[in-house]
C-alpha cells in the first residue's frame, strides 16, 4: 500500500483498503513518499488498518524487486530510517506503528541470510519493543532470539518453489481471485 | 485463491510451483496491493475465510511475544 510517488500513482488503495486488517506501507525506498505515507496513514487509521512499515531497498526504479548487494549494518538502518519515518506519520494521525514487513527482493534476502534477519530483527526492537515483524516462519527463530513479537505470514497470490521460497514476479501477474 | 488461503491457514498447507504440499505454519496472508484486481483478491479471501469459519483478528493478538528475559 502507499506505493505511489510524486505523480505517478500504483494500486487502488482506497478500494483496497476495507477488506485489509493490517496494511504494508511503503516508506519511500521502493514506492511512496512522505506526502503518501501520511495519507496511507490516514486511510488505514480510517478504516482501522492496522499500520505497519513496508520496508524495502532504495531502488525505486526497480521497485525494490532486485537483490542489491547492501552490507548488514546499512541493512539495519535502512529498516529503522523507514520504520521510524512511518511510525513518525503514524503518531502524527493518532495511530501507532503495528508491525514492519520487508518488502520485494529485501523480504528473500532475509529469508536467505541470517545476518540479515538478526539485522532487521536489531532494527525493529529499536523501533519498540511491541513493533510486530511479519515474516514468513523461516525468520521466526531470530525475532526470538532478538525478543521480538512475530507473526508467521504466507502467500495465496504468489507462488512458492519446491524449498517453500517465494517465486518474485518483477511485475505482479493477474490471477483468478477465487 | 479464497480457497488456497482456506488450506494454507486452516491446513498449513500449500501446493507449490511443482506440484508438492508445503508445510507452512502461518498465521497472516499477505496480498499484494499492485495486482491488477487486489481488491477483489482481498474480497474473495475475506469471504472464503468467513464461510470457513476463520476469524480474521488484529496482528497484536496473533503475535509470538518472546518469553520476557
Amino acid at each position: 500500500m502507499g506505493e505511489s510517488f510524486g505523480r505517478w500513482t500504483l494500486g487502488d488503495d482506497a478500494a483496497l483498503m476495507p477488506h485489509l486488517s493490517s496494511a504494508n506501507i511503503a516508506c519511500g525506498y521502493h514506492g511512496g513518499d512522505p506526502h503518501v505515507m501520511r495519507r496511507t496513514v490516514a486511510l488505514a487509521l480510517e478504516h482501522g488498518v492496522g499500520i505497519g512499515a513496508h520496508v524495502g531497498l532504495p531502488d525505486l526504479m526497480g521497485f525494490g524487486r532486485r537483490r542489491l548487494a547492501v552490507g548488514v549494518e546499512e541493512l539495519k538502518d535502512y529498516v529503522m530510517y523507514q520504520g521510524g519515518a512511518l511510525q513518525a506519520f503514524a503518531d502524527a494521525e493518532g495511530g501507532r506503528l503495528q508491525h514492519v514487513k520487508p518488502h520485494g527482493a529485501l523480504y528473500t534476502m532475509i529469508v536467505d541470510n541470517d545476518e540479515y534477519a538478526r539485522a532487521v530483527c536489531a532494527a525493529v526492537a529499536a523501533l519498540g519493543s511491541d513493533v510486530i515483524l511479519l515474516m514468513p516462519p523461516a525468520v521466526a527463530e531470530a525475532a526470538a532470539a532478538a525478543g521480538v513479537p512475530f507473526v508467521p505470514e504466507g502467500y495465496v497470490d504468489l507462488d512458492y518453489d519446491a524449498d517453500g521460497k517465494l517465486v518474485l514476479e518483477r511485475v505482479k501477474q493477474m490471477r483468478d481471485p477465487q | 485463491m479464497g480457497e488456497k488461503a482456506v488450506r494454507l491457514l486452516g491446513e498449513g498447507k500449500v501446493r507449490s510451483i511443482d506440484g508438492v504440499d508445503l508445510e507452512l505454519a502461518v498465521e497472516s496472508i499477505c496480498v499484494h496491493g499492485d495486482a491488477p484486481n487486489a481488491p477483489e483478491i482481498a474480497k474473495a479471501i475475506r469471504a472464503a475465510l468467513a464461510a470457513a469459519g476463520i476469524d480474521v483478528a488484529p496482528l497484536s493478538e496473533l503475535r509470538r511475544t518472546p518469553a520476557a528475559s
